[in-house]
């Protein structure tokens, strides 16, 4: 039975505690629905979907509703972050071809090399010796200036940090590329890392 | 109100207002114009004046110096394409003595309340004298860096259909007015009338009444829809070598001084001339496609005339045969006259010489009448006009031509209109041909076989029985038939009105190839004065009346029906390559796809050098490009050749090469090559056939842009539903700027109207909820930007950091 059945069975006071209970545990349950969203939020964008590419052999985990872009001739794919600002937070695999002769660190002489003509402002920062997994690997941290050829556009440079890692297979070497713009590179190397442990070639 | 009905208020309130912050966000995606319009009175042109300001830029031409590069001459010209090809008149891209030059730099109108910013290098890649037109495409950076060719995404404008144009259209013509300091300017006018110009035709140029600065030569002229209708054009006006106007602004030979030593950059007076887009439609497609005149067997190459150059023979015609010869010669001309031509001689002229034709009525200057200093494209000598039809006839009154070669007057002419019709003698539409065993002419027209009788024909009307007439035939501009003494020339005797064959010559020896010409007087009968043309006649020899004339070329054999056509040019063969004048890899009527170059080889006879002729190339049916030169070899010969080149390779195609002599075509069909498919791919003017997009994505609270932000367009195929952040569903993509804007660097493929082209978009920004939208159309209809608002809602739930 409800109040607008039979008013005289509660009290006004009472209505009142009644109503003021019953409104504040639907505010508590907006807020613990929020926070239920915020938390599922908060998963799906650190959530992964897993990539591979037969042809070329690389298989790995890249991030949920990142653009993925695998038909260009100089790279096998590439991910980029469609929010990020003021650069679209990138991860890439490439391949190139080497003779029996080559080490991951002459792979880096050569993209060291090509690098002013590609990108400009190019500067490298630091050359490592590492690893990637068991293989033997070479990581390279660089960094370039992004801007936009569109004349008509106000865009101000942006100062981009990138690192290229270089592992060697068979006559191939894989270039493993994370980029982003300086002051968010830090924070968003999780994904890349992310990748790495995934990634498979 | 109780405190338990303001207690559940309060609460619905908190509620709703956290309901709203867990929603999903709402996108406003405003379609809207690029120009804001006053929607109580409507605009008077309907055109995207701010895209049209982008697409017009401003070129100068700079050379080198000691102290760095300088810039030496100036002008407009309009993008034509997104990825960079530019239109404007040739002689603001030629490099001469007044303009030396070893760059063209373009600068881009980037806010249209600006001034220009140099931003690119360009290379000529067509180029036409003879229209004052020519095509740019963008190369480079300033800095030297190369761009890859359609990867540029530039507003454009594209051309329309100048035939279409009516006097008093509304145009808006668009151009630099100034040297530097000015942004875009705008010009309202009309159009006036139009000009006729030998090898041009009637429409050889538009005419407007509007004042145009100079400068603004070779920007654009538009109709009410936006299309790019014409080229407004006038040469910088000169005398003994000097601009008759310019500006002294740098040192140009960096000797710290500003003296006479430095070069002055040349301005043009008012324009009033504009180049119909008609002429520009074949070079814009042929530099689209890549597609240039390639090497020629033995172009004419004429060393410059010692002699000073002139104008002569002045005489007016009401009309213009399909040779270009003029149909009858008029002394005066009766009220309602439509049509007029002036026709003149011309001797050791230079093309790319500034010429100008001033008018005057009852005294009075008349601008739409008077043709603005325009470039010379007729070679050394022959006969030219200029002239027009007015549809609502010539106004009355007393005409006086003068002609001017840069800048010093060299002949005039006058003439009246007005009264009733004409009773003087009138020869008219003179045609020539050989003469069958009958004596009857055969074959009329302007290009005659060689042979041992020429033949003419003319109407003629209010001629009198008794006046003596006569006949003056001309070999290369000298008089081939014997002078009588007057009493000696035939009296006429042909009646009143009717066609005479009588004029005629014959030579034992046959007519030799060769430019020829005749003339037919009447010798005036004592006491009248109607005539006004009586050049070369000897005064001993009375009072003589030009009545009619025309020009016509000896060339070839006699072949044909009646043996009374000329056959100048055969056995045509396209080959691949040439090496020494010789056909290599002739091919029969197909050439593979991805061919760099069509040679089109031909065997000729009888043709003198010096005699002018027309050839040009059709792709797919439409003319590409198209040059009237002279004859430069031997009389007879083999292996003649043109080419054309791709660049770097032609696209699939039909080619046909076509000839013309004395307005006559000497090639038929027959004379085509297909390239790959025969046909041009579909997509092949794609980089004009699309929209662009355009807009602004920026913060609903604060209406401040948002930069960095992503906007997707996805292909039409695909919907947002579909959309599983794949680049290949995707149209194009751009990032926006510090303010917000973006432009899709991708033009977008039009729908009809029947089945229009739906695209969706897609909007990311970090710190603000996604957008999305459907349902964006693209007809034919569509204008080009489409231009965006798109308002983002904060993400309050959002977080900086990511793990």
């Amino acid at each position: 039975m409800s109040y607008f059945e039979n008013p005289k069975d509660f009290s006004e006071p009472q209505i009142a505690r009644r109503v003021n209970l019953n409104s504040g545990l639907a505010i508590v349950a907006l807020l613990v629905l929020i926070s239920l969203g915020m938390i599922f939020r908060g998963g799906i964008l650190t959530a992964t979907v897993p990539y591979e590419d037969e042809e070329n052999g690389i298989r790995g985990q890249i991030p949920l509703n990142w653009l993925l872009d695998e038909n260009q001739s100089d790279y096998v794919f590439r991910v980029e972050d469609p929010n990020a600002r003021p650069f679209k937070t990138l991860i890439q695999v490439s391949l190139q071809t080497v003779g029996p002769d080559a080490n991951p660190r002459s792979v880096v002489d050569l993209l060291v090399v090509q690098g002013p003509d590609r990108l400009p402002g190019y500067h490298v920062q630091s050359i490592l010796q590492t690893n990637l997994g068991e293989d033997e690997a070479v990581e390279i941290q660089y960094s370039f200036i992004q801007s936009d050829p569109n004349p008509f556009l106000q865009s101000v440079p942006v100062v981009v940090q990138g690192v290229d890692l270089v592992v060697l297979r068979g006559n191939q070497a894989v270039i493993l590329t994370y980029r982003d713009a300086v002051e968010n590179y830090e924070r968003n190397r999780p994904y890349f890392d992310r990748f790495l442990q995934t990634v498979e070639y | 109100m109780s405190k338990f009905a303001k207690t559940q208020r309060r609460l619905w309130f908190i509620s709703v207002l956290l309901l709203i912050t867990l929603g999903i966000g709402f996108l406003n995606l405003l379609p809207t114009p690029s120009q804001a319009q006053d929607e109580d009175t409507p605009p008077l042109v309907r055109l995207n004046e701010d895209n049209i300001k982008k697409a017009t830029v401003f070129i100068m031409q700079t050379v080198e110096t000691s102290g760095g590069p300088v810039i030496t001459c100036v002008g407009t010209g309009t993008l034509v394409s997104a990825d960079g090809l530019v239109l404007t008149n040739a002689h603001i891209v030629e490099a001469t003595d007044n303009c030396p030059a070893d760059r063209t730099v373009i600068a881009l109108t980037l806010r249209t309340n600006e001034p220009p910013v140099a931003t690119y290098i360009a290379e000529t890649i067509e180029f036409n004298r003879g229209y004052d037109l020519a095509v740019l495409r963008i190369i480079r950076y300033l800095d030297g860096r190369n761009i890859e060719r359609g990867t540029l995404q530039l507003p454009f404008v594209e051309l329309g259909d100048s035939n279409t144009v009516t006097i008093d259209d509304t145009i808006s013509v668009f151009g630099y007015p100034e040297i530097g300091n000015d942004p875009v300017a705008v010009i309202r006018g009309t159009i006036g009338g139009f000009t006729a110009e030998a090898g041009l035709g009637e429409r050889a140029w538009l005419r407007t009444t509007a004042e145009i600065p100079g400068l603004m030569s070779g920007g654009g002229v538009y109709n009410r829809n936006g299309e790019l209708i014409g080229v407004p054009t006038i040469a910088p006006a000169r005398a003994a070598g000097e601009a008759l106007e310019c500006r002294q602004v740098y040192d140009t030979n960096a000797d710290a001084q500003m003296d006479n030593l430095d070069l002055c950059i040349p301005l043009g007076g008012t324009i009033s001339a504009i180049r119909p887009s008609s002429l520009a439609r074949g070079l814009v497609r042929a530099a689209a496609l890549g597609i240039q005149p390639g090497s020629e067997k033995a172009p004419v190459d004429l060393a410059p005339p010692t002699e000073p150059a002139t104008f002569r023979r002045l005489f007016v015609s009401t009309g213009v045969n399909e040779a270009g010869m003029p149909t009858n010669i008029v002394t005066s001309l009766p009220t309602g006259t439509n049509s007029l031509y002036l026709f003149f001689d011309y001797q050791n002229m230079q093309d790319g010489q500034v010429y100008e034709m001033r008018a005057t009525v009852g005294g009075r200057p008349n601008v739409l009448y008077s043709l603005p200093p325009v470039t010379w494209s007729g070679g050394e000598r022959g006969m030219w006009f200029i002239g027009g039809t007015v549809p609502t006839g010539w106004e009355n009154g007393v005409y006086e031509f003068t002609l001017f070669i840069e800048g010093r007057q060299v002949d005039s002419h006058r003439i009246t209109i007005g009264g009733g019709p004409r009773t003087d003698p009138q020869f008219s539409d003179l045609v020539f041909g050989i003469q069958d065993p009958l004596g009857n002419l055969i074959g009329a027209n302007y290009v005659i076989p060689e042979g041992n009788i020429i033949r003419a024909r003319f109407n003629f009307q209010n001629m009198r029985d008794g006046l003596r007439w006569q006949q003056r035939w001309y070999q290369n501009r000298n008089l081939i038939n014997l002078t009588q003494p007057a009493e000696s020339l035939p009296q006429w005797v042909g009646g009143s009105s009717g066609t005479s064959s009588d004029p005629s010559i014959t030579s034992e020896t046959g007519f030799p190839s060769g430019q020829y010409r005749l003339e037919i007087y009447v010798q005036l009968p004592a006491g009248e004065d109607w005539c006004l043309v009586r050049p070369d006649i000897d005064p001993s020899l009375g009072d003589w009346c030009l009545l009619v004339t025309a020009d016509f070329v000896v060339a070839g054999g006699a072949g044909g029906a009646n043996n009374a056509q000329a056959l100048i040019f055969s056995d045509f063969r396209f080959a691949r390559d040439e090496q020494g004048g010789l056909p290599i890899s002739i091919v029969g009527e197909s050439m593979p796809a991805g061919s760099p170059a069509i040679y089109v080889f031909f065997n000729w006879r009888q043709v003198r050098p010096g005699t002018p002729f027309r050839w040009r190339w059709l792709v797919d049916n439409e003319v590409l490009i198209e040059n009237r030169t002279q004859w430069a070899t031997e009389v007879n010969g083999e292996n003649y050749y043109f080419s054309l080149v791709g660049l770097p390779n032609l696209p699939d195609a039909t080619y046909r090469f076509e000839l013309y002599m004395g307005g006559i075509r000497l090639t038929d069909e027959t004379v085509q090559v297909e390239v790959g498919l025969g046909q041009l791919p579909v997509e092949a003017f794609a980089s004009a056939r699309g929209v662009q997009m355009t807009g602004q994505v920026y913060d609903a609270a604060t209406g401040q842009g948002i930069p960095g932000a992503l906007f997707v367009v996805l292909l039409a195929e695909f919907s947002v539903e579909d959309f599983q952040w794949q680049a290949v569903q995707v149209l194009g993509r751009a990032v926006t700027d510090e303010q917000g804007f973006f432009q899709i660097p991708a033009l977008l493929p039009r729908g009809t109207l029947l089945e229009p082209a739906l695209y969706s978009v897609l909007i990311r920004a970090e710190g603000y909820l996604p957008a999305n939208s459907d349902g964006i159309t693209v007809t034919t209809e569509t204008a080009s930007p489409v231009n965006l608002e798109v308002r983002l809602n904060r993400d309050l739930s959002s977080y900086g950091e990511i793990r």
